[in-house]
This record gives C-alpha cells, structure tokens and sequence, in this order.
C-alpha cells in the first residue's frame, strides 16, 4: 500500500519525540514517588520560553537552556508543593498547567499583542533534539536499572522508609527526580517549537497526557515507554494516511481508541512504585 | 456629613447617567482563539475598531467599550453568552462561529431585549443576526489560483473539522481547481482534516503527508491549525500555500515566501457593520448572507498577485511572482461567477 512508506515512520518518529520525553520525565519522578500531572503546563512552558527567548536573542541553543531551565523550575514548584508541603500531587499539578495556560496567553499578548500566539523565531534542526531525546531515553534505561543511583531512586518510590533508614534524602531524592522531570517536560516543548518555528497555546494539544499514558504502557521503564510512544505516534501518523481511503472522523478517533484499549489492557498490569503520591513523613524521636 | 452623602449620590447617579451612555460590545470568539492570524483575529479587529471609533467619540478607553472572551471548548459558549446577556448592559453580543449558533438559538429567546449576531450559522430566534458568507466563492477562486499554479497536478486542502461549514470550503476550491485546469480530477485534491482549530503540529503533520504525497500547493481552512501548512511548506522550494480569510501573507509576513494567494473573508466588516447598526439603532435580526452573489456585494474574494482589481481581487502581500495569465483566469472568474455562467455545486 502506498501509505506504508518511509515518511510514514518518519511523522511517527516525530510525533513520538515530545510523548517520549514527556514519558521519560514522568517514568523518573514516579519512580521516585511524585505524580506529575503537570506534564503538560510545563512542556507549554517550555515551548513558550524557547519562543520568547529565541525571538529576542536570536539563539535557538540559548532558547533551548532557557525552556530546560523554566521547566526545571516548574518541576521543582510541584516538588515543593508536593513533596515538601505535602500536597495533593494531581491538584498540584494541575494547578501548574492551569498556570502555565495563563501565563502564556498572559504573556503572548503582552509581548506580541497577539493573545496566545507568537511570530515566528528561529529554530534549530528539530531532529537534533529526536537524538537526544532518544539518547536521554536509552542512557536513563541503563541508569535506571543498572546502577546504584538508579536503584535508590527506585527505592524512594517503593519503601522510602527503608531508603531513609539506609540513610537516602528521601525529599532531596524526589525533588531531583521532579525537576528533572520538569527539565524533560521543558525539552518536549522545546522539540515542539522547533518543529512548528512558532507558539501556539494549544500547541501541546494532549502530549504530555499522552507521555504519561506512554509511561503506564511502558511500565515506568524507558525503553518500553519509548515503545509505547512510538506506537501512539505511529497511529496518529497513520491515521492522516487513512483519511483518504476512510470518513475522517473514523479515522480521527484512532488514536484515542487504541489509547483507551492499551491503557485497559496494561493499567492492571502495570508495577506501580508502591509510595506513588503517598506523603513521606519522617518518624519523630 | 450630609455633604459627603451628597456627593455620594451624586457620584452614584452619574455613573449610572454615564454608564448607559456608553455603547458596550461582548465578543465571544470561536475555540481556535485568537493569535490564528485569520478568523478569529479578523473577527477582533472588526469588534476592535469598532470600539476604537466608539471609545473616541464617548471618550473613554477602549476596555470599556469592549469586553471579549476565548471559550476553550463548545461547552463554554453557553455560560459566556448568558452572562453577558443576563448584565442587560451590552447594546450587542457578537458570537463566532458556527459552533455557537446551536446554543444561541436555545439562549437568545431568554433574553428577549438583547440584540445577538452569530457569524457563519444560523440561530433561529428574533433577536439574532445570523451572518453567513459564500465561502464556496473565495474557496472557488482558491482553487483557480491552485490549478493554474500546481506542477505537479495535485493539489491539497486542509480542513479544521469534517463539517458541512469546511467541505463548502472543499467543494469550492475542488471545483475552481478543475475548472482552471481541465487535467486536474476531483482525485487530485487530497482532503485532510486536523480534528481541531487550534492544533498546528497535527496541521504540519498532516500538510507534510500531503506534499509528500505529491500535492504541491495546499489550501488552508483550519484556524489555527492551518498554521501548520505554511511551516510544512517552507521545508521545501516547490511546496506552496494558500491562506484563508485574510491575507495570510500580510497576517504572517514571515510566510510571505510560501503563500502565494488568500481567500478573503470579510468577516472584520460584517462584524464592524453589525455594531454600528446596533448603536446608531438601525439594527435589524435575521439572516444575511455576504458574498459576491448575494444580497450584500462584498464580502468575499480573493488576496492575489500586486494590486487591486475590481472589487473582489485584492493586491497581496505574497512575495510570489503570479504570471499574468494566472491573474487573467482569476479575473474570469469573478465575471463567470458575478454572471452566473460558473455556477459552484454545493450540498
């Protein structure tokens, strides 16, 4: 069929990256015990902060530093909230993507005059960050699994108890592992800037809710979660190929159905960190 | 003390006494939200300047002539519209978009003394102004600009949503490709849609497998989205665009390159129309249609090429050299159009 070609897996590929990165990110913090829902603000963030910054400075690469480092930022806000002052982590999150939605269309106006929308900016080679994202991606397999820093954060998010008796930060661990979400979250917008050359507010449009589907199918491990991302990107590819040959609203809805019917068939399956979203508190005395 | 009551009631009663002087306007924009550089941002500028003649002839800023919101989703529409209604303080409430038009039919007899407009469909109540344009004709126009330019004999349209408001769009340029170039068939036109107004990654996306499927030029008609196709098309020499309802090729000079024409859609005057009558109480309900065959001439025609010809070819912004003989069939076609000798099918 003429639709099986190679761009097909090319589109898959870069519809994939943000969903990846994103999957990334979360897979790290709730490995530590942190839900983020805030995936999706933060990446916002990020794809606002490399507009701003590449606009004015003209540098895509300092616009890169800059989104990596506001959505850090963000990471580090929802640790705090959720880590240290013990909040509900999905209204923490969600606190941040309704703040991020503001701000931007806050900030896109007062900026361009435009509400939620800039001009365009220079870019750089979006496919660069598909490398390092996937180099991110296999390098945190490795981390993750194979050595010692990887296995106390596993520890954190599983019995921060015994991580903090064998004298493991417990707070200092996920607040770490949070902002490095955050700074993940912040190259997925990055990604999405480049690749568009221009913000948009809905230009995150459900990735980062996606990223952390991606991150349930792939069973909080990078590698599969990449997998998974891949294989949401390759639907929504393929699905604008079908539209030829079937009613476009059939064809709209595939990647929603094979999101729901995945999610149904892992979500059971999957090995969530026993402390996810759990408060730790240490013992007095 | 009796002088500070006084003053109060003074105060108090001259702000009412100014308070209904002063025209208000409400303006309820469609979920693609502004910065789309086309409907949405057209349909502001219309509402903004009538403020701006309003605010300079009652003296006061142009915040207090008008108060507009960006819903994020159709189920916002109704909230926004009864809560501008139920002030009773605004001389008009302007609705975008086709998706407004269902609920304001149900909201508009609620509120008998409120004057509604709804652009693009139409709300059955009598205190409604349904606007609605031939889109079909600038789409048409389009479509001659598309088939007359294309090397590669194919050419593609993006839409927002699969909706009959789009697939006018789709008839029109579909149609004005093939009676421009008698080589092109209706499956030659790659119709795609994003499912959203304001998703331009999913817009490249979809733009790119459309080039790569080797359509050169791809028409436009999804909002925001639509945005994405001018990104997609500055990745290669040979791939163009055209814009929709204003000139894109002004709204994004930075795309000047690649859009080589737009389809205009005036919907700035008609919103602009509709408040003034409101003020100055000329204001009827009903609906009127704009367009090149219809009851109010304007409203409808084509950005191309670099200057003005007649009333429905305006000069362009693009940056892309239009041969003469392309500008010469766009001119045909507003005469076959305006003559009833081009008849456009539409469901």
């Amino acid at each position: 069929m003429e639709i099986l070609s190679l761009n097909l897996f090319i589109a898959a590929l870069r519809l994939a990256t943000p969903i990846a990165l994103v999957a990334l990110g979360e897979t790290y913090s709730e490995r530590a015990g942190v839900i983020n829902v805030g995936v999706e603000g933060m990446a916002l963030a990020g794809a606002l902060t490399t507009a701003v910054v590449a606009y004015f400075t003209g540098s895509p690469t300092l616009a890169l530093i800059a989104a990596i480092g506001v959505g850090a930022f963000l990471g580090a806000l929802h640790a705090v909230w959720s880590v240290y002052l013990r909040a509900d982590h999905v209204v923490s999150g969600a606190a941040i993507n309704l703040l991020a939605l503001g701000f931007a269309l806050f900030l896109t106006r007062v900026i361009w005059g435009w509400r939620g929308a800039s001009p365009s900016a220079p870019t750089m080679d979006a496919w660069i960050l598909v490398g390092v994202g996937l180099f991110l991606i296999g390098i945190s397999q490795i981390y993750i699994f194979r050595t010692p820093w990887g296995l106390r954060l596993r520890v954190v998010g599983e019995h921060p108890r015994a991580a903090d008796t064998a004298g493991i930060n417990v707070h200092r661990t996920r607040l770490a592992y949070t902002v490095l979400n955050g700074a993940l979250c912040g190259l997925a917008g990055a990604f999405l800037f480049n690749n568009l050359g221009r913000f948009t507010e809905g230009m995150v449009g459900g990735r980062g809710f996606i990223g952390i589907a991606a991150m349930v199918v792939g069973n909080y491990r990078p590698l599969p979660a990449l997998l998974a991302a891949y294989l949401f990107g390759f639907v929504d590819a393929l699905q604008m190929r079908l539209q030829d040959y079937i009613p476009s609203q059939f064809s709209l809805m595939l990647p929603y159905i094979l999101t729901v019917i995945v999610l149904a068939g892992f979500l059971g399956r999957a090995k969530v960190p026993k402390a996810l979203g759990k408060p730790y508190i240490k013992e007095q005395g | 003390m009796k002088k500070i009551l006084a003053l109060a009631l003074v105060a108090v009663f001259g702000l009412v006494a100014f308070g209904q002087e002063i025209p208000r306007i409400a303006l309820i924009l469609a979920t693609g939200g502004l910065g789309d550089r086309s409907f949405n941002d057209q349909s502001y500028w219309g509402a903004e300047r009538a403020a701006q003649e309003l605010a300079a002839q009652y003296g006061v800023a142009v915040e207090d002539v008008l108060s507009y919101v960006e819903p994020r989703s159709i189920a916002e529409f109704e909230a926004f519209q009864r809560e501008f209604a139920r002030t009773g303080e605004y001389t008009i409430i302007v609705c975008i978009g086709f998706d407004q038009a269902p609920v304001l039919a149900e909201v508009a007899p609620d509120y008998p003394d409120q004057k509604f407009v709804v652009i693009d469909a139409v709300a059955d109540a009598p205190n409604v102004a349904s606007i609605l344009f031939n889109d079909w004709e600038t789409a048409f126009l389009s479509g001659v600009v598309a088939g007359m330019m294309t090397e590669t004999g194919k050419v593609g349209v993006l839409g927002g949503m699969d909706i009959p408001l789009i697939r006018r769009f789709v008839q029109g340029f579909t149609q004005g490709a093939m009676w421009a170039n008698p080589e092109i068939t209706e499956d030659d036109v790659l119709v795609r849609y994003v499912g959203a107004w304001n998703n331009p990654i999913l817009g490249k996306e979809l733009a790119l497998g459309m080039y790569q499927a080797g359509a050169d030029i791809i028409y436009g008609a999804a909002g925001k989205s639509h945005l994405g196709v001018f990104a997609a098309a500055e990745e290669n020499p040979d791939w163009w665009a055209i814009g929709t309802d204003v000139d894109q090729a002004w709204s994004c000079p930075e795309h000047a390159d690649v859009i080589i024409a737009s389809g205009l859609k005036r919907v700035d005057l008609a919103v602009y129309t509709q408040i003034m009558k409101a003020v100055e109480g000329t204001w009827t309900a009903g609906v009127l249609s704009y367009g090149m065959v219809s009851d109010l001439g304007i409203g409808t025609g084509i950005a191309v090429g670099r200057q003005d010809i007649g009333d429905y070819i305006s000069a362009s912004y693009s940056e892309v050299e239009i041969p003469g003989e392309v500008m010469w069939k766009v001119v045909q076609a507003v005469f076959g159009i305006l003559d009833g000798s081009i008849v456009i099918e539409i469901e």
